[in-house]
């Protein structure tokens, strides 16, 4: 059997996706599987990127900070500000498969929304007669 | 993608693939500079070329922005925990039952331990991102704060309505 892409050349072994025969210089072990160097993406498909590849997400990271200045002062104006940032970097995210920052998004929301919550409690259990 | 042997960079010149010893090198990983042939390129988004070990996240290292995060959120966790076991332990119990000041008691416990378990349970939390690997160390971080945030989050609010 001769390697598809080297006429001249015995194969090796079969590329486990299209089982096509290669020499060893055009297969590449992907967690001890062979792979050609067309079908390698494929065992690739669903891993977390290196991060080379991403932006992180500027919105994210304005939202969690106004998140956490609010803990401490303007929760009342600063926690629909984060809110409102944080649906806006999840949107952008998800429409992004390069940008990161999801984490930051998700804490953002959890904490403006407990911290809006305390807040409104608070003004309601001051202002009730 | 082809080059010619005039148009590498002179620092791939008669260097081979790290994974295929006779195979000239056409590139390096724009992740862990590894030199790469045309079979071990994995070009991802944006036109950025990386080696199968990072593509597949093996030795995988947090960046240094993550592993700052993560160090500042467990430090904001054990200054939530030890101000909270002062606090549970009485220390406060004078000042609060001389009734005097409890303006000032409410805001110095606010400040002391809900300030750090919110920026620890946003630090840690920020840190996790579905697209990058989490090592397990997060979670730790992650549960650690949420657990005091949590808590004090459930406190304030009895604290506001069994007075």
């Amino acid at each position: 059997m001769q390697c598809k892409n080297h006429a001249d050349v015995s194969a090796l072994g079969p590329c486990v996706v299209c089982t096509e025969p290669f020499c060893s210089h055009c297969l590449v072990e992907l967690d001890g599987q062979n792979y050609c160097g067309t079908c390698k993406s494929l065992a690739i498909q669903g891993r977390p990127l290196p991060e080379v590849v991403t932006i992180p997400c500027v919105e994210a990271r304005e939202a969690l900070a106004c998140a956490i200045f609010g803990v401490f002062c303007l929760a009342i104006i600063l926690g629909p500000v984060a809110i409102l940032k944080a649906i806006r970097a999840k949107n952008l995210i998800a429409a992004d498969p390069r940008l990161t920052g999801s984490g930051k998004a998700i804490a953002a929301l959890i904490i403006s929304v407990i911290c809006l919550l305390l807040t409104l409690l608070a003004m309601i259990k001051i202002f009730s007669p | 993608m082809r080059l010619i042997e005039s148009t590498l960079p002179y620092s791939l010149r008669d260097i081979k693939c790290s994974r295929h010893p006779e195979v000239s090198a056409v590139l390096r990983c724009q992740a862990c500079s590894k030199p790469l042939c045309e079979t071990c390129d994995f070009c991802l988004f944006g036109e950025v070329h990386v080696c199968p070990d990072c593509a597949l996240g093996r030795d995988y290292r947090l960046s240094q922005k993550r592993r700052n995060m993560l160090v500042w959120s467990f430090i904001m966790a054990v200054i939530a925990t030890v101000t909270l076991k002062i606090t549970m332990s009485g220390a406060f119990a004078d000042l609060a039952r001389a009734g005097r000041d409890a303006e000032l008691l409410r805001k110095l416990i606010g400040i002391i331990i809900f300030g750090p378990s919110a920026i620890g349970t946003g630090l840690s939390i920020g840190t996790l991102d579905h697209r990058l690997t989490n090592p397990g160390v997060i979670w730790v971080a992650v549960a650690w704060n949420s657990l005091l945030f949590a808590a004090f989050a459930v406190i304030a609010a009895i604290g506001t309505f069994m007075r």
